[in-house]
């Protein structure tokens, strides 16, 4: 029988990881690209040092607390999380919202950097911004990792799932130089959000001393049935959408 | 200063972007407590059921007042 928990968590923690580390590297770019390729390095780096750190001293002390009380507060984490990102990319989807741009991000990035670029020497400045670029969004990627590794006890298989996104995203970047436009962004934001929904629904009802049916397959119909809730909620925002514009004119 | 605030609103903007959507997602978390959720038949759909209802309820009130 396929383990469900340790494929789920690994694609789960892969494409979370994946869609933040392509807006960390944006952000990486347009430091290397205007104040030198030292100061975007050097903070990315620093950065990505922090996020490890913190991850080896909560990964394994979390992963001991394992009573209900605990996994129901995973678990609403993992459905704030997952249904803020479903709800904003249902509205994406729908047109409400527009749609995430890394060429754009990569543009206001550059113009922000030109504006306060100073002459020679170390940027201090490029070096907190691209440390502060990768951290914030690799706070993201802790928060995945931890969650999910620890609901499901499979914390080095969601390590695992995030590094590769981390590895595969890095080697995109020295190859093309440029931001990861050609990625589809926003489908993986769309999925990523269903995929976390169902995790924090599950883990919830764990907590919660809710018996799933098909025990941990239910973890699969949790992801159909978010998927077709999904899809239920672009056309309503799209039927909303057209009701306003008709209104309006 | 600047980068910690940067850091600590990231962090909240981690869960929360409409207090109410989250508020409300808890609170439903919390009848399933209180009301002993898993002691009725179908309690797994029942809280899928509750928490589409709201999702689904804010993406129309969002794409409504927009």
């Amino acid at each position: 029988m396929p383990d469900l928990h340790l494929w789920s968590t690994v694609i789960a923690s892969f494409l979370g990881s994946f869609v933040e580390f392509v807006e960390a590297l944006t952000i990486v770019l347009a430091v290397g690209v205007v104040s030198g390729w030292r100061a975007a390095l050097g903070g990315a780096a620093a950065a990505a040092g922090v996020l490890a750190l913190l991850i080896a001293i909560f990964g394994h002390r979390l992963a001991e607390w394992n009573v209900p009380a605990f996994k129901i507060v995973l678990g609403t984490l993992l459905l704030l999380f997952g249904l803020r990102w479903l709800r904003k990319a249902v509205l994406r989807a729908g047109g409400v919202l527009k749609l995430h741009d890394e060429a754009a991000a990569f543009e206001e990035e550059t113009k922000e950097l030109r504006a306060r670029a100073h002459g020679e020497g170390f940027d201090t400045g490029a070096f907190l911004t691209a440390f502060n670029g990768v951290f914030i969004e690799g706070v993201e990627v802790v928060f995945i990792v931890l969650a999910l590794g620890i609901g499901a006890a499979k914390l080095s298989q969601a390590v695992v799932g995030a590094s590769s996104a981390a590895g595969l995203v890095i080697l995109l970047g020295v190859v093309a130089r440029k931001p990861l436009t050609a990625i589809p962004e926003n489908l993986l934001k769309f999925a990523v959000g269903i995929l976390i929904a169902s995790f924090g629904t599950f883990f919830t009802g764990e907590g919660l001393e809710i018996r799933w049916p098909g025990g941990d397959f239910a973890l699969l119909g949790l992801t159909l049935a978010y998927t077709a809730c999904a899809v239920v909620g672009v056309r309503i925002a799209r039927l909303a959408r057209a009701r306003q514009e008709v209104t309006a004119s | 200063m600047k980068m910690l605030r940067a850091i600590w609103d990231e962090l909240i903007g981690l869960f929360v972007d409409d207090w109410r959507f989250a508020l409300l997602l808890v609170a439903w978390v919390g009848v399933g407590k209180l009301m002993a959720l898993h002691a009725t038949g179908a309690a797994g759909p029942v809280f899928f059921a509750g928490l589409a209802t709201i999702l689904l309820a804010f993406v129309y009130v969002r794409a409504a007042v927009r």
